[in-house]
């Protein structure tokens, strides 16, 4: 009797073990996108693997660092994801030049995949001249949401200026709602900031502040006026503002409790999922400058280095997913990003996501956002001061600008 | 079975040899790893070449730092001074041989069941402004009533204390009770016959006996100051802006987010030193009795 059992046990388990190559293709993904439209958009790619016959196992995170964190000690711990999402920072870049992720030039070539990418986009994926990540879609950081009905209800008309824009807001804030929603943490708080920074000094003086970092650039009276912003802009926070995160932050202006937001297009995503229209139910806006700049943030897929075969072709196989145009749109759609893809079809995406890929199209115009643009732990250190400045009234200007200088002359 | 055990000679120095072993490499081979990394400008990948103290530098000039040290002295001194009144009150009460005490002992110990992370989500909870206790006394009617701590970047630290004492004051009042039960009843026997009040009793007769109690007691919740994460996490998350920041929180978010190996091994081995200098007292005292 006990034999008998032992037998069928193991033919049990030699039926797995024989059934597994035909399983095949298996992705393991580490992700934070679990916000609703986010998770749409993570839906997406996954069904799309599916249907190309790949077994999806989904490791999600509650945030981008928890995720990023998770990941890489895994690697460490030599069982490393198959699939990382992140965006193409001085992470992404320490992990190709230690060699922990697998180049896809093969691929690319095969696909002629540079010839359908904006070059701001393709040199963001390649470290040291290897494709490195695929683009799942191109955010942008300084854009402004409003809520349609709030701005309609008080006769106010879409801002064109900074100053048009507080005005409204304490238009709004008198007749007893929020006039701009804050999300009270420090990511979210230093991306209104540099919104203002590439805002008031338009993207030349961006790359020279960022990018090159330049000390010329630090001395421009420009940074001094950003700060201010930022000043009265977290005058508008309310009460319950500390800690909230940013899809209940938009949600404020989703359900016309709050008029304005400063927030990545991202944004976006919460707005379709609520069944809202752009342009009937909500607006959106460029952060007002004279010549507006386009902060992007590419959301990529890295693949670190798997030695199992299964594994090996399901990143293979993810990468096809990914890089598909009708799931690059798919994604564009439900989530408030712009495809990376050139040639897809941007002609069913609403209002939003079209002044998105125009400004996006505009030479000039796309600038890296300072969260991929800062080497190492500098954007951390940046975010650090504004989270101080936001909170600290007494901390002046004079005070913040010489901190920040000196934050981006340390490295 | 049985006789094959009684056969086999224990041999203690193997064991002892073993157990050493293990904690060589896995504790001070670990120590030693990151205080050589914290010498080192390595950022999300070890990197062995030796850059002198530069993370230190970089540490000590760093505003984020200076303010997690600071806050957690405040947090520290507050918390280890709070929690050792109240679970001594507590325990002073119990001690009385007051009625169904064993259900208010469990009553006050089961925070302690109760995990770091969900102690600081309910009390961030509780002292939201808009939707805990102050949206709820306002919406009774009290309409000028304001407890907003939590957000008040002045003030937020302090909820943190609050949440903490909650937590560890049964325990304190566990184990000073234990030390309260050992005291001799001859000597109550005598203070009852000098008739000295019950308070001047407590602290000048029965406290002072218990000095190896209150230091164990001081010395636990001086490890959770010192690790003291997951409540700032679940709580505050370290804002509003950096306002209650900690230690712990900027060696992890410095390892992983920010993916500085290097600066944040320095904040870990800085934090050893700290912890080292803040219990040397107690080790010189507990030495020196044994001499």
């Amino acid at each position: 009797m006990k034999f008998r059992h032992l037998l069928s046990t193991m033919s049990i388990l030699g039926t797995f073990a024989a059934s597994s190559p035909v399983l095949a293709q298996t992705v393991d993904v580490q992700h934070y996108w679990t916000s609703s439209s986010e998770s749409k958009a993570m839906n997406t790619i996954a069904d799309s693997f599916k249907e190309r016959g790949g077994k999806w196992i989904d490791s999600p995170s509650a945030d981008f660092d928890a995720a990023l964190a998770a990941a890489t000690s895994r690697i460490a711990g030599g069982k490393p994801p198959s699939a990382i999402l992140m965006t193409p920072n001085s992470a992404l870049r320490d992990l190709a030049a230690s060699g922990q992720l697998r180049d896809f030039d093969d691929l690319a070539a095969k696909g002629g995949w540079q010839k359908v990418m904006a070059p701001i986009v393709w040199d963001k994926l390649n470290v040291g001249g290897h494709l490195v990540a695929l683009p799942v879609g191109v955010h942008a950081q300084n854009w402004v949401w409003y809520s349609k009905p709030v701005l309609e209800k008080l006769g106010i008309s879409e801002p064109k200026t900074f100053d048009e824009l507080f005005a409204a807001a304490d238009k709004i804030k008198a007749s007893g709602g929020i006039g701009i929603a804050t999300g009270g943490e420090p990511w979210q708080q230093v991306g209104i900031l540099y919104s203002a920074i590439l805002a008031l000094g338009g993207p030349e003086y961006w790359n020279e502040l960022i990018v090159k970092r330049s000390p010329d650039a630090l001395k421009s009276p420009v940074l001094g006026k950003a700060f201010d912003i930022f000043r009265k802009v977290s005058t508008y926070a309310d009460p319950a503002s500390p800690g909230r995160s940013w899809n209940d932050t938009t949600n404020l202006v989703v359900t016309d409790k709050a008029g304005f937001q400063f927030m990545g297009d991202w944004a976006r995503g919460e707005f379709l999922a609520a069944g809202k229209v752009a342009g009937k139910d909500f607006g959106c806006l460029l952060t007002p400058a004279e010549k507006p700049g386009y902060a992007i943030l590419i959301d990529v897929f890295a693949f670190p280095v798997n030695t199992d075969d299964d594994r090996i072709k399901g990143q293979t196989l993810l990468a096809d997913s990914i890089m598909e145009p009708a799931v690059q749109e798919k994604i564009a759609e439900v989530k408030g990003s712009v495809p990376s893809r050139t040639d897809v079809d941007t002609s069913k995406l609403d209002t939003c996501a079209q002044i998105g890929s125009k400004t996006l199209a505009t030479p000039g115009a796309a600038v890296q956002a300072a969260y991929d643009a800062l080497a190492g732990d500098l954007n951390g250190q940046v975010t650090d001061l504004a989270g101080q400045f936001w909170t600290d009234k007494s901390m002046t200007t004079e005070a913040a600008v010489e901190s920040f200088g000196k934050i981006l002359q340390s490295e | 079975m049985r006789t094959w055990l009684h056969r086999q000679t224990f041999r203690p120095d193997i064991t002892v040899v073993v157990f050493f072993g293990v904690v060589a490499v896995f504790f001070y081979g670990s120590i030693l790893w990151t205080g050589y990394m914290s010498l080192t400008r390595s950022t999300l990948i070890p990197n062995y070449n030796f850059a002198g103290f530069d993370q230190y530098i970089r540490l000590f000039t760093n505003q984020r730092w200076l303010v997690s040290c600071l806050n957690m002295v405040i947090f520290g001194v507050l918390y280890i001074v709070g929690t050792l009144a109240f679970g001594t009150l507590l325990s002073v009460f119990a001690d009385r041989r007051i009625r169904a005490e064993s259900l208010f002992r469990t009553i006050f110990l089961y925070p302690l069941a109760v995990s770091l992370i969900v102690t600081g989500l309910s009390w961030r909870w509780v002292l939201d402004p808009v939707n805990g206790l102050q949206g709820l006394v306002r919406g009774m009617g009290w309409e000028s009533f304001t407890f907003d701590w939590l957000t008040d970047p002045d003030r937020a630290i302090y909820t943190l204390v609050i949440a903490g004492i909650w937590h560890s004051a049964g325990l304190i009042m566990v184990i000073i009770l234990a030390g309260l039960r050992g005291v001799d009843d001859d000597l109550w026997k005598a203070i009852r016959m000098e008739g000295i009040p019950l308070w001047r009793a407590y602290l000048q007769v029965i406290f002072p006996g218990m000095r190896p109690v209150v230091t164990s007691c001081v010395v636990l919740l001086m490890s959770d100051v010192i690790r003291g994460y997951d409540l700032v996490i679940a709580m505050t998350k370290g804002g509003p802006g950096i306002a209650t920041e900690m230690p712990a929180k900027f060696a992890v978010d410095y390892y992983f987010a920010r993916v500085n190996l290097g600066l944040a091994s320095a904040a870990s081995i800085s934090m050893l030193v700290l912890s080292l200098l803040l219990l040397a007292p107690y080790f010189y005292s507990e030495f020196r009795r044994r001499m």
